[in-house]
């Protein structure tokens, strides 16, 4: 994300110079009905913490603090747009403090808005354990916003929980290794294995040469996808299919000819990659332009966007199928009141939060950091005790909204993988763009919708 | 034949490039103002597009008759009540106001519009293309942005040639302080030229976005960016310089795009480097303005 995280920073003083130039009675307005994004954080504590009411009689032990860094604006936003219907839910469950051994503890959640910067990610780390002393903290949603904060945690020996970001890129982008693991850091998600494994099964419900023409960026995700040991080529080569990598192309490339052109002189019917939402619909636009026609294509990360399809020209979205992780008919459930993903999306899309927002993928894992930070605290004894909460996220092998979170079985200590599955969109009768299940992939019990339809251009 | 189709994807490249850089450098040529906020002012452009199009049902070349001269009428004022304001303080101000802007647009749109992108449809025509010959393919939208772009600069030469606003524009931008002597509020004239670039930076984004399929609220970053290096190409503050600069920077990305997929906007950012270095009057000769 070559140009995203260098105009990421421009957000950060965007927040300042709105400020300053706005008089204070607009800032407060401004404030107080943040639609999108933005709701509930802020940089001073006051508006953004909450701490639960004790029930009397109990025992009374000090509040828990939990910190949680997210990039609520800048050019990451769209991560976490379902943040503030989620965290107003958190804040919910959390009213009555946490019970650990007879002693109920009040329950404070400091969210923090890192504007799509990884420098502030980092920033707003230091400032969450040093000043506020929080007995554990979160991040969740790339790499730029995950690895800074990990790294102050691994530093001040402060437990920390992530999420939402390839864990190659929180392994191998952060130093780790199997010779220097992470102490006090737990992360999960799926990484290049949850495409190269998934991938595969779509391309093989068609018909094809088996000659695969990938889109991987000049960014670090692009890097790590075309590492020849560690990245995608090896799943493709264990599956029968040819990679043929036209190279390294920069995000924000205005046009593909040359590209498009080597796919056609390598007679390439299958597309696969993750570029970044404007560089796939430039790319896909000009395949159609100029006559190159693939029978399937499976995209990461652009086709994350609920809103990329539906923008690419002529309805040529139809078709694109994806790595998925979470939809409404995956069987999962919160150990929050036994939520299931329906039942989640059907919550927010009636909340004044959810209004004029489509859900996204994003938001179910964000909710599992606090359901696996409940169990995790629950079970350490001692919640201010920064050791043995660590240690006792060893042990978690739960159920979440977001999917089973399973530390005691991951390719790294303190990882967690969760599986993915192959969705394609299409339209419906309605006219309304949507995405069903085409392969179960890795995640068991889930219904197929229906098989892959091949790509069809006009 | 690879050359030849990246040479002639190059030159309608190119277009967009032009379109995007000519109110930028009406607004630098003119008023000597460096609009950091060109590329915000696209977005919201490309946005009035899709939000006429997606609550009113409006067409894209419909919702240009609104875009345009509201942007335009933004244009106005934003001269005549931040900037002209700013000029009193310091060369520099006008300057550190556009950057205000720059960074208050996208935050502004976030608020109201979230970071979805918004979709500006064209239907078939974003897609469909004409073959000239075997292997290259003409789209017929990035044809239509190239001709649009040619009659915008040659209208706005015209206008600057042979209207009464237009020489006082070019009086102004030469010497104001004697155009005041002879009776024209020179603040009126800045006014109208910055009218005019923020009109036609609306015209542009919207070409931007239907290229793209729609507009995110940071599109203008990457825009503003092509928009100053082809101005700077072809020469600041000259007219056909900047459809010059635009096809130069246009048809060496896609050219480095045939020698090698990294090289596309690696090689621009080099042409205008040696540019800036060897020739930093641009490439064409400026006749209007500076």
């Amino acid at each position: 994300m070559t140009y995203l995280a260098s105009a990421g920073k421009r957000p950060g003083r965007a927040r300042h110079l709105l400020f300053a130039a706005l008089p204070a009675a607009a800032v407060l307005t401004i404030a107080a009905c943040t639609p999108a994004g933005t709701g509930g954080s802020s940089d001073s504590a006051e508006p953004s913490s909450s701490s639960s009411e004790l029930a009397a009689g109990d025992e009374m032990g000090d509040t828990i603090k939990i910190g949680y860094i997210a990039p609520a604006t800048g050019t990451l936003a769209g991560f976490t747009d379902g943040d503030p219907y989620m965290l107003s839910y958190v804040r919910e469950q959390f009213a009555d403090g946490i019970t650990i051994d007879g002693v109920t503890y009040p329950v404070e959640i400091i969210d923090r808005d890192s504007a799509s910067d990884a420098a502030k990610a980092g920033e707003l780390a230091q400032e969450l354990i040093t000043d506020e002393q929080v007995d554990l903290l979160m991040a969740t949603s790339t790499p730029e916003t995950v690895n800074p904060v990990i790294a102050q945690c691994e530093a001040n020996a402060v437990p920390c929980l992530t999420a939402n970001a390839p864990w190659q890129a929180v392994i191998f982008g952060a130093g780790f290794g199997p010779d220097n693991p992470m102490k006090w850091t737990h992360h999960f998600f799926f990484g290049i294995e949850g495409f190269g494994d998934v991938d595969p099964l779509a391309w093989d419900q068609i018909d094809t040469n088996k000659k695969v023409g990938v889109l991987w960026p000049n960014d670090s995700d692009g890097g790590a996808f075309r590492d020849p040991d560690t990245g995608y080529t090896p799943y493709a080569e264990a599956a029968g299919y040819t990679i043929v990598d036209p190279g390294a192309y920069e995000d924000g490339t205005q046009d593909f000819t040359s590209i498009i052109q080597t796919f056609k002189d390598n007679d390439v019917e299958i597309i696969a990659g993750i570029p970044i939402p404007p560089d796939f619909v430039t790319f896909w636009t000009q395949a159609a332009q100029q006559g190159f026609h693939p029978k399937v294509a499976t995209i990461g990360k652009a086709l994350f966007f609920p809103t990329t399809v539906p923008s690419i020209p002529d309805d040529l979205g139809q078709g694109l199928a994806f790595a998925t992780w979470w939809g409404p008919t995956f069987p999962y459930q919160s150990s929050f009141d036994d939520l299931t993903p329906q039942q989640w999306i059907d919550g927010f899309e009636a909340s004044p939060e959810g209004e004029g927002l489509v859900w996204n993928q994003a938001t179910p894992l964000n909710l599992s950091l606090f359901e696996v930070a409940k169990v995790g605290l629950e079970a350490s004894g001692d919640p201010h005790d920064k050791a043995a909460v660590s240690a006792s996220f060893d042990d978690i092998n739960m159920m979440t909204l977001g999917g089973q979170i399973d530390f005691t079985s991951g390719p790294f200590p303190g990882i967690a993988t969760i599986p993915t599955a192959m969705g394609q969109w299409q339209k419906d009768d309605a006219g309304e763009w949507e995405w069903v299940v085409v392969d179960a992939g890795d995640v068991p019990d889930l219904p197929v919708d229906r098989p892959l339809d091949i790509l069809a251009w006009s | 034949m690879v050359v030849v189709n990246a040479l002639v994807q190059g030159i309608l490249l190119g277009g967009v490039f032009a379109m995007a850089a000519l109110g930028l450098s009406i607004a630098f040529g003119i008023l000597r103002v460096v609009n950091l906020a060109h590329g915000e002012i696209m977005t919201v452009g490309a946005y009035i597009a899709a939000i006429a199009l997606s609550r009113f049902g409006v067409s894209v070349w419909v919702s240009l008759l609104v875009a345009v001269p509201l942007l335009g009428l933004a244009g106005y004022w934003v001269q005549r009540a931040m900037l002209q304001r700013a000029l009193r303080i310091g060369e520099l101000a006008p300057l550190l106001v556009t950057f205000g802007i720059a960074i208050i647009i996208p935050n502004v749109l976030i608020e109201l519009f979230t970071t979805n992108k918004q979709a500006i449809p064209t239907g078939g025509l974003a897609v469909s293309s004409i073959s000239l010959v075997e292997g290259v393919n003409v789209g017929v939208l990035p044809l239509i942005t190239m001709a649009v772009a040619v009659a915008l600069i040659a209208a706005t030469q015209l206008y600057l040639s042979k209207t009464r606003n237009g020489r006082y524009m070019r009086a102004a931008a030469d010497d104001w302080e004697t155009l005041r002597l002879m009776g024209v509020d020179h603040r009126r004239v800045y006014a109208l030229a910055m009218a005019m670039a923020f009109g036609i930076a609306a015209l542009a984004g919207v070409f931007f976005g239907m290229r793209q399929g729609g507009v995110t609220p940071y599109d203008g970053q990457l825009a503003v960016l092509f928009a100053f290096e082809a101005v700077i190409i072809g020469g600041l503050g000259s007219l056909w310089g900047t459809l010059a600069g635009g096809i130069v920077l246009g048809v060496s990305q896609t050219l480095a795009g045939v020698v090698s997929p990294e090289l596309p906007l690696l090689v621009g950012n080099l042409v205008f480097l040696a540019v800036l270095m060897f020739r930093p009057t641009g490439i064409v000769q400026s006749k209007v303005a500076v």
